[in-house]
């Protein structure tokens, strides 16, 4: 380290500036912005100037992944057990359910609503008896572990405003996603592998599409980003060397680079060099680590059998569970997966199942394998879509043949680990499964709870962006106590 | 204290609710003598200094009086090479070359600061560098952003502004014709293609989205896209609620928001490209080739029409013997879009033998079609047809984007085999509205509609007649695409049909999406009967074309009336095709001006649009929204100031009130013309600061978005006020003096190292007692770095540009790659690969990660100043993406060009990229790094080879030294890195 005096005087400054932010509003995220810049990335662990965002509980879970199911599945043929639909399989929805609230426009002027009851068998599993659809077969074997949510709902009733809200407390565009908040509120734990990580599997032509504001920074600093993690020889975009460059080479070429740019720091008695020299050396130790961490070769044949076959093909989404794994492992702190392709308008019972094969078995496979790791208990799973689908049927319903439109006023997602309530099932849906009876979860409450679970107050974690001071949960959110354990 | 309010407030509880209900009381009685922002401008005195000799300009004199104030004094100036640089970069946003610097370090004119700026401001390259920021505030993007985040074509209101920064238009006219230049008298083409500043919002088409509830969105997003641009106001804090802190009421919003709200425009559009409104909008080139075509055709039509005039007694005896022998003059029209003759007689698969339109010509190529459900074939006595069971239909795809201005005409032989409702050709929605268009049987008569909605915003005809069953009949159809029930005509076996109207009020787009079917609608119905001889044109057949379809010969009709009693146009039309079996030069005429009409045709259609703002005929209400939500709407109010400064102008002349002309409803111009009377101090103070936050880097309010109770006051309040005053009265609004003022100063031009005084005084820069250092931009830095290596095209303006990208970025989150724009990413080739930032193709959903890894904003809303941060993926690029990795390999190209030795090609490059010449110590350590290096390649020349393949050449050639050359590469790209690259 150099130690000019212009440095000094620097060094002193800075300490008062921080000793003045804090007073002043948004004085905690300026505080860890310089204090994250000064570290470049170098300090492990949330720094103690989050301590603003904290819950007085300690935090429950250290990591999240995220397994977010773009489209929306059905819950009806999923999670959500209704029995008693079969006898009234065709029937007219009773108009009185509808209660004249708005639908999507692709079903809203549709004259005929017939009760669609779900083809497939449901049974209980596990110690809990979770009831669980035949088309999650591997989900079932870990029941015990889940807290299954059949109350979720949102106000969003088509794709791009409902994935915005799931993913960045608004519906319109505009705000930080929620790894970008974590990433706000908890700092970097991991040296080498960025904090954030977003892999997307699925995606034939017509399924939902996604956008990078899904895991976008907003208005927060652009290094708080979602940092896309793909398959193939470059799992993050420009990690390889220039051909004909090896990793000798950069190595030297970085020496010489720090050198001059601290000959530049002394000259001009900016400290902030330091930290921009950091990251370059972060960058070359990703461009060791990731290819490490993209090495499944070294992954034993049982582990590909727990996550099935499908965990050899790049891309898939059982490889981008156990991917996901790999980076859990190594302290990245905020796993977003997307698996596109559950939007069910019409031939639902062509479509469903082989969604669920994608899914079931890796997404089972991931909370056993934390488990076994050890790792279940600070690692939070969460599975889920945007929104649920309606119980009448879109288009014509015929002998084996229907589709089901969007409905956000009920759904079902699931979690596991990092201090969630194993083994339950929260929420109560009508008979329909149209309307929830018994404890709502709004997409913000999820939030909350997900925040509280990672020892953040949703209340405090705030950022200001012209003129106000934003949170995820925006102006709602409330803890679900009894998705704790 | 703030930080105090926030915790309480964060904390939730009656303390909060007390406060909350405390700062609404006040908040809105607020006058605007309270709050610095508001109050009206009075032009401050130029203070007086001790060090009477640093001050070059007005501006230095605040800046000193106050440094002096704190003990202060300022910092030497900038070293010359530095200093242009830093000029260079603030008014072009690229490097100064190496001779512009040699020539600037040693001119030692009294004014050469001023003589140089004055060479950077005239550059059209200022244009490009202002209009980046101009661009994140107005959104500016090449997608909808919204869900599939399909293409638009707004780069004509790009270039727009690029050319008005270079043109000088001062700041009032810039703002008037970006709000209201649709309203100005007279308004010209690029006055309405400045209006799309306030288009550039997101637009969504999402099927199942209710229309509205997006609209309002939209409207929303100008209005406070407005209030942050022009007053740094945070109004959209007063969507749903009174704004907690600045004096703003929820009716204040809901009347700013009536001036935007009066656009023709849809909730869910931009599927195919621009939303309505859009107008055509030609650039200066193509509107002279446009002339020069339409002119030509007139001489054409002329001459065509001055020999159809006369007479000849050739003609006579053509027609005397025409009587005996008739020639086949009128041939059936050729120019299908589709053309199912069905005379397959086997298989799966139906061939459109229709000849496709491209821009050469008509190219016969057979396209098969599917045919879904069980084909079968018949042998008629008509010849061969298809077989419709009421489950086989026909997907003929894509005909073209038919809407309801888009005339069509459709031709098929049927034979029904019964009376039923049954559906002929059609493409509509799959929902409710079954939008689109269809022709169809209903009880045997043929019923045609173009449909908006369903029963409502429709045109629905049908003809009096039914069809017969079980008999073959030629139907032809006809739509004008006047969207009216008189442009359709119907004829059954050559003969006009009379129609009945059923519904006749369609007024909005019918475009939709899906394969255009035959033999079956959406609701799965069926035809039944036979189907053969199906042909679609996109235009209206003529009455002679209709004739000959339907099985007649309109030349006999015509020779069979007598000469006398023809009408003039049967005269018209019988010289006509006498001319044209006869003779040759005016065959030749008729060729000429079909090319031309075609390469017209193809040239408007080739034409870029871009969307514009309009004002509806019939002002649409405007009501104060519960919660801001469509579903809720409360009282009506009408377009008007915030009331804090309705007053204000009541008090004054009045003329400029924006809320009350005379006679008539306010609308955009008068709030334009309002944001700019004497008497509103916000444009001119905003507008200031961020011209200097342009130059400087930071604002001399640091919160250039909000100026607001919560936002930052200026450090120096009196600074920011004479400089507003000076912009709007000395300057009148004119940008470039005011950017020479800015950086002509001793202020600016001050050394920008951090000294031991004025970093513990003067910790954060606030009183500018040294020079600024903001951070290049992503594009600074990608264009400097091609700029540097002398691969940077400077070609002003066009369509968009896509530099190279890893695949699959866009392919991995798209919609549907085959059905929409933006969906696969084809790179640019050529010199597009090396363009300007600001002229990279902006995707919404997936910026160029080359730009978006260096904190460009989403384009989403509004941004007013970039964050800055600092991440290993910022490094990746600068070492790895192959346009820097380009740069570097050109850059040592270059080099190697101008000089022989190591050490001299090094400190060139060092100045190409930092203005500056190595210092010996820096100097020493890049030789020592070439020469090890060079040892290395020298071991390996195919490593050497393999990094200069990623220049722009591709190959290196032969006399090439490779292995001096790649180690050069190396240092170039070294010092692209380096941290005073990014931070001069």
């Amino acid at each position: 380290m150099n130690d000019s005096r212009w440095t000094d005087a620097w060094r002193l400054t800075r300490r008062r500036l921080l000793d003045a932010g804090a007073m002043s509003a948004g004085g905690a995220a300026l505080a860890m912005l310089l204090s994250e810049d000064a570290r470049g990335g170098e300090a492990a662990g949330a720094p103690s100037t989050t301590a603003a965002f904290r819950t007085p509980r300690p935090a429950r879970t250290k990591r999240v992944v995220f397994l977010c199911q773009s489209g929306a599945p059905s819950q009806l043929d999923l999670f959500d057990h209704k029995p008693d639909l079969s006898a009234r399989h065709g029937e007219e929805l009773p108009r009185s359910v509808l209660q004249g609230e708005r639908l999507t426009t692709m079903t809203s002027e549709q004259t005929s609503k017939p009760i669609v009851a779900s083809p497939y068998s449901f049974a209980r599993h596990g110690r809990c008896g979770a009831e669980l659809s035949e088309l999650l077969p591997y989900t079932a074997g870990v029941a015990d572990e889940l807290c299954i949510v059949r109350s979720m709902f949102t106000e969003a009733i088509n794709h791009d405003p409902a994935i915005n809200l799931l993913q960045t407390g608004s519906q319109q565009p505009g705000r930080p996603s929620l790894g970008a908040w974590l990433s706000y509120g908890l700092g970097r734990e991991s040296h080498d592998l960025p904090t954030f990580v977003v892999m997307i599997s699925g995606g034939e032509p017509g399924d939902q599409p996604l956008n990078g504001r899904l895991w976008g920074p907003g208005f927060l600093p652009t290094h708080h980003q979602g940092v896309r993690f793909r398959s193939g020889a470059e799992p993050v975009l420009y990690l390889g060397n220039p051909p004909g460059v090896d990793a000798a080479a950069r190595r030297r070429m970085l020496d010489t680079q720090s050198a001059l740019d601290r000959l530049h720091e002394r000259a001009t008695g900016d400290v902030e060099i330091e930290s921009r020299i950091a990251q370059f050396e972060l960058a070359a130790r990703m461009q060791r680590a990731v290819p490490e961490l993209a090495d499944l070769s070294r992954e034993t044949n049982e582990t590909f059998a727990l996550y099935g076959d499908d965990a050899r093909k790049p891309g898939s989404f059982a490889a981008n569970c156990l991917l996901a794994r790999r980076m859990l492992e190594r302290g990245v702190r905020f796993v977003q997966l997307y698996h596109r392709g559950w939007d069910h308008h019409h031939n639902l019972p062509t479509k469903l199942p082989p969604k669920c094969r994608q899914t079931d078995q890796a997404s089972a496979a991931l909370v056993a394998d934390l488990k076994r790791r050890g790792l279940l208990d600070d690692t939070l799973v969460v599975w889920g879509g945007e929104f649920g689908r309606t119980a009448y049927c879109q288009g014509m319903l015929t002998a084996d043949d229907f589709g089901r439109d969007h409905h956000p006023r009920c759904f079902s997602i699931w979690l596991a680990g990092g201090g969630v309530r194993a083994g339950v099932t929260v929420g109560k849906t009508d008979e329909y499964s149209y309307r929830i009876v018994e404890d709502p979860v709004h997409v913000h409450d999820l939030q909350a709870t997900l925040l509280a679970l990672l020892g953040i107050d949703h209340e405090r974690l705030t950022f200001r962006s012209q003129g106000r001071d934003f949170r995820l949960t925006d102006i709602g959110g409330v803890v679900v106590q009894k998705m704790l354990a | 204290m703030a930080g105090n309010a926030r915790r309480i407030f964060g904390a939730g509880g009656l303390v909060a609710t007390l406060l909350s209900v405390w700062s609404f009381a006040t908040a809105q009685e607020r006058t605007a003598d309270e709050h610095w922002a508001y109050r009206p401008i009075v032009r401050p005195r130029i203070p007086a200094v001790r060090q009477v000799d640093w001050p070059a300009t007005a501006v230095d004199r605040f800046v000193l009086a106050r440094l002096e104030a704190a003990g202060l004094s300022p910092a030497p100036e900038a070293a010359r090479p530095l200093l242009a640089r830093r000029l260079a970069l603030a008014l072009t946003g690229l490097p100064p070359t190496v001779e512009d610097v040699d020539e600037f370090a040693t001119d030692e004119g009294p004014d050469a600061v001023e003589r140089w700026v004055d060479r950077w401001l005239a550059s059209p390259a200022y244009g490009e560098r202002m209009a980046t920021p101009w661009l994140d505030l107005a959104r500016y993007a090449d997608t909808h952003g919204y869900h599939a985040d399909t293409h638009r074509e707004m780069w004509r209101w790009r270039d727009w502004v690029i050319d008005a920064f270079n043109r000088g238009l001062p700041f009032d006219q810039f703002s008037i014709e970006q709000l209201a230049g649709d309203l100005l008298p007279a308004a010209t083409l690029d006055q309405r293609i400045a209006t799309g500043f306030q288009r550039n919002h997101m637009i969504i088409f999402e099927n199942g989205v209710i229309g509205e509830e997006y609209r309002l969105e939209y409207v929303a997003d100008r209005t406070n896209t407005f209030a942050t641009v022009w007053l740094a106001q945070t109004f959209q804090c007063a969507r749903c609620h009174d704004h907690k802190h600045d004096p703003f009421t929820r009716r204040d919003y809901y009347r700013l928001f009536a001036y935007f709200n009066n656009v023709p425009e849809e909730g869910l559009d931009g599927q195919f490209g621009n939303a309505a409104p859009f107008i055509s909008a030609p650039t200066r080139l193509q509107q002279a080739s446009l002339d020069q075509m339409a002119g030509e055709l007139a001489r054409l039509d002329r001459q065509i029409v001055d020999r159809l005039g006369e007479t000849d007694a050739a003609q006579s005896r053509w027609e005397d013997a025409g009587r005996r022998q008739l020639p086949t003059l009128v041939r059936p029209p050729e120019d299908m879009v589709l053309h199912l003759k069905l005379d397959e007689s086997e298989g799966r698969t139906a061939r459109n033998s229709a000849a496709l339109s491209t821009m050469k010509g008509r190219e016969a190529t057979i396209r098969e079609l599917s045919i879904h459900g069980e084909p079968a074939w018949l042998e008629t006595k008509e010849g061969r047809a298809l077989l419709f069971d009421g489950s086989t239909w026909i997907d003929a795809g894509e005909l073209g984007p038919l809407d309801r201005d888009s005339p069509v005409s459709l031709a098929l032989l049927v034979f029904p085999t019964t009376t039923g409702s049954l559906p002929l050709a059609g493409r509509t929605s799959d929902d409710a509205e079954r939008r689109g268009w269809e022709l169809s049987l209903v009880d045997g008569r043929v019923q045609f509609r173009l449909t908006r909605s369903s029963g409502d915003d429709e045109l629905l005809v049908r003809s009096e007649r039914a069809l017969a069953v079980r008999r073959w009949q030629r139907v032809l159809l006809v739509y004008d695409g006047t969207s009216r029930a008189a442009g359709v005509s119907l004829y059954v076996d050559g003969k006009r049909e009379g129609m009945q109207v059923e519904r006749d009020r369609l007024s909005q787009s019918i475009r939709t999406t899906g394969p255009t079917r035959l033999g079956r609608n959406v609701a799965g119905e069926g035809f039944r009967g036979m189907l053969r001889d199906v042909r679609a044109w996109t235009r209206a057949l003529t009455g002679p074309e209709i004739a000959v379809l339907g099985g007649r010969d309109p030349v006999a009709e015509l020779l069979a009336v007598p000469a006398r009693q023809r009408t003039p146009e049967q005269s018209r039309q019988l010289r006509r095709w006498y001319l044209e079996s006869q003779d040759a030069t005016f065959r030749a005429t008729l060729a000429r001006r079909d090319d031309v009409e075609r390469s017209l045709d193809s040239l408007r259609k080739s034409l870029p649009t871009t969307m514009v703002m309009q004002e509806l005929a019939k002002p649409r209400a405007t009501y104060v929204l519960e919660r801001g939500d469509y579903r809720l709407p409360r009282e009506q109010v009408f377009a008007g100031a915030p009331a804090i400064w309705r007053q204000a102008s009541r008090e004054s002349s009045g003329e400029t009130s924006a809320d009350s002309p005379a006679g008539r409803a306010a609308n955009r111009l008068d709030l334009a013309r309002w944001l700019f009377a004497p008497d509103q101090p916000l444009a001119a103070r905003v507008a200031a600061n961020r011209l200097w936050q342009i130059d400087f880097g930071v604002g001399l309010a640091r919160t250039s978005d909000d100026f607001g109770v919560h936002g930052e006051p200026p450090v120096q309040p009196e600074l920011l006020d004479w400089l507003a005053d000076h912009l709007r009265r000395d300057l009148a609004w004119d940008m470039k003096r005011f950017h020479r003022l800015l950086v002509t100063s001793a202020t600016f031009r001050q050394a920008n190292a951090l000294s031991a005084r004025s970093g513990e005084a003067d910790p954060e820069n606030r009183l500018w007692s040294r020079g600024p250092r903001p951070r290049l931009t992503a594009e600074m830095l990608r264009d400097s770095a091609l700029a540097a290596s002398g691969l940077l095209v400077r070609r002003i303006g066009g369509p968009s540009v896509l530099p190279p990208q890893p695949p699959g970025l866009w392919e991995e989150v798209a919609y549907d790659v085959l059905s929409f724009t933006a969906q696969k990413f084809q790179p640019s080739t050529g010199g597009d690969v090396y363009r300007r930032g600001v002229y990279t193709f902006w995707k919404r959903a997936v910026p160029h990660p080359a730009l978006a890894t260096f904190d460009v904003p989403d384009r989403e809303t509004c941004v007013v100043t970039r964050a800055t941060s600092s991440s290993p993926l910022q490094a990746l690029v600068l070492m790895n993406e192959p346009g820097y990795v380009a740069a570097a390999v050109e850059l040592a190209r270059a080099a190697a060009a101008r000089h022989v030795r190591v050490d001299e090609r090094i400190a060139w490059m060092f100045r190409a990229i930092l203005a500056r010449a190595p210092t010996r110590e820096e100097l020493a350590l890049l030789n020592e790094r070439f020469a090890a290096e060079s040892r290395e390649f020298a071991a390996r020349p195919e490593a050497a080879r393999a990094l200069l393949s990623g220049g722009a050449a591709g190959a290196v050639s032969r006399n090439e030294d490779a292995p001096s050359l790649a180690s050069l590469a190396l240092i170039a790209s070294l010092v692209q890195q380096l941290d005073e690259a990014r931070v001069p």
